[in-house]
């Protein structure tokens, strides 16, 4: 016998309805066909998938890729960042040795001369730390310096080559040449007993702090940082 | 299991990699003219074992220059013939591949170190030296509590025990999370102890700032790998790319010349730095690899405990 429709029926079917709607509105949107496989899913995302049970639930989950978080193209500018710090640690090495060496040769050029002096320079006629080691500082630190630098340009020149092959000739070092026999330190008569005074002066203005070396090597930190900030660098990723 | 991960050896790449047909970057090959990525280096359990002995005998490596050819000639006065011939071999590939100093470091060749006992007699054998170093060197240590600083090795060693516990329980899981989240905590206070002596005026002291970035990447290493035991691969990723971050950021700002060494033995010291982040920065890449093709951390690293001939093995993903 078939009942009419009473108002329990009704609104028990309505019931169901709304019930249905809401667990529809609350259903998470990538749980849905049509959402490609763009979408990230990671293993928490799991939680948010029917439940299934047995093998055919196993085999669905399965079934649903997890998407990659990481971007194998990140590899090739951290292969450049590294190649342009492996170029710089060599210049801070390189460039430390230089100046350690050229005050080594300065020193020994200077222990030279005061050993030389004689009676009437060292106590009547004195000459100026400034005007003996003009020539000096040139032979002994400038120039091979300069040396030392040509040659770090050409390293850095290469390295970039593969890297920034539009930019790699325009690579130059240009540092302000602090002018060392004009610092007001070496304002002292060059004698025997300034001796200790001109060697530590030098020692500082070659290897001390804000000195010869140390200038290169912040110039050489601000151009490297400038070299790995440039984005266009040659892929070699797909 | 290692029927099912498709392991190879490497030496097979050495080939390519002299070429140039192949590079490396970090623990990662790579095809040079396609960009696509061939697989991760990676040690084994018998690589642990070999060095775990090794490294036990030594207590005077103190820069990272003196790290290879120390552990060859301890393993020679300590192992079988047998064993010297591996750790020799492994020795060869390692520096084939330029990662000789990674390899037997505290950060390992891939994603995971493995052996919590291994990571243990490191931390030993580091925890001697921090004793040392604190009633003998007073520079790098002046403005640091002598007391705080036992306080957190003590705590890092507790650490490193439970996570070689933590197998035994019921709810390892539980216990690995855990131990994971507390050695970052430890981490972080490494990190910053590292930060101060390297901002600090002058030069850095070697010996303290070499012995803290140990302990910093060991912390790192454990919390890792007990993250990897939980199969909470997702966040081992995200924590393995916070951490080349970081090592990115404080190893950046070091050079040759910034410590109270030799400049040679600063160059090594900073070649090693500079490896080390780059294989941070490829630890999440494997990391990956193990979430999407749904193996699991735990058997990852059993099944590379499990290898019993070659101390170097190479995950191949294409």
């Amino acid at each position: 016998m078939n009942h009419p429709n009473t108002s329990s029926t009704t609104d028990s079917n309505s019931t169901a309805f709304i019930r249905k709607l809401w667990r529809f509105l609350n259903r998470d949107i990538r749980t849905f066909k049509w959402w490609g496989q763009g979408t990230k899913t990671s293993e928490s995302d799991y939680s948010s998938l029917p439940e299934v049970h047995g093998d055919a639930g196993a085999q669905k989950v399965a079934e649903v890729d997890i998407r990659s978080e990481v971007d194998p193209r990140k590899i090739v500018s951290l292969r450049f960042r590294r190649d342009v710090l492996d170029w710089r640690d060599d210049f801070h090495f390189n460039v430390t040795e230089a100046a350690s060496q050229a005050k080594s040769r300065l020193a020994s050029q200077i222990e030279n001369d005061l050993s030389n002096i004689g009676f009437l320079r060292n106590r009547l006629f004195k000459k100026s730390a400034r005007e003996v080691l003009e020539d000096h500082i040139e032979s002994c630190v400038r120039s091979p310096m300069r040396q030392a630098l040509q040659l770090e340009q050409v390293a850095l020149g290469r390295r970039l080559q593969g890297w920034l092959p539009n930019r790699h000739e325009s690579v130059s070092i240009w540092i302000m040449w602090p002018k060392l026999e004009w610092d007001t330190r070496l304002d002292l008569n060059f004698t025997v007993e300034n001796r200790d005074e001109i060697l530590n002066t030098l020692q500082d203005l070659i290897l001390g702090i804000n000195g010869l070396a140390d200038r290169h090597r912040h110039w050489a930190n601000q151009y490297s940082t400038q070299i790995m900030a440039m984005r266009h660098v040659v892929s070699d990723s797909l | 299991m290692l029927s099912q991960i498709p392991f190879e050896l490497p030496l097979k790449f050495l080939p390519g990699l002299a070429s140039g047909e192949i590079i490396r970057y970090g623990t990662i090959l790579k095809h040079s003219g396609t960009g696509q990525i061939l697989g991760h280096l990676q040690e084994s359990g018998v690589a642990q074992t070999l060095l775990s002995h090794a490294l036990s005998s030594v207590t005077s490596v103190t820069s990272p220059i003196s790290l290879a050819s120390t552990v060859l000639n301890a393993g020679v006065s300590v192992y079988t013939a047998v064993q010297v011939r591996q750790l020799k071999a492994m020795m060869e590939t390692l520096q084939a591949f330029q990662i000789a100093t990674l390899g037997i470091s505290l950060i390992g060749v891939g994603v995971s170190v493995g052996g919590f006992l291994y990571m243990r007699k490191r931390f030993n054998n580091l925890d001697s030296r921090l004793d040392r170093l604190l009633d003998t060197v007073k520079t790098g240590f002046e403005n640091l509590e002598k007391s705080g600083v036992r306080q957190q090795m003590s705590r890092t060693k507790s650490l490193v025990q439970r996570a070689e516990l933590a197998r035994t329980l019921i709810d390892s899981s539980k216990e690995y999370k855990e131990v994971a989240a507390q050695l970052g905590e430890q981490a972080a206070y490494f990190e910053g102890e590292i930060v101060h002596l390297i901002s600090a005026k002058g030069v850095i002291n070697h010996e303290t700032f070499w012995l803290l970035a140990q302990l910093w990447m060991l912390c790192n290493s454990v919390r890792l790998d007990c993250q990897i035991w939980a199969n909470e691969l997702l966040n081992a990723l995200h924590v393995s790319e916070k951490i080349a971050v970081e090592y990115q950021g404080v190893f950046d700002r070091i050079g040759p010349t910034s410590f109270d060494v030799g400049h040679s033995e600063g160059r090594s010291t900073v070649r090693f730095l500079r490896d080390a982040t780059d294989a941070a920065h490829t630890k999440p890449f494997l990391l990956d690899y193990l979430r999407t093709k749904r193996l699991d951390g735990p058997i990852y690293i059993e099944s590379l405990e499990r290898e019993t001939e070659q101390p170097m093995l190479f995950l191949k993903i294409s």
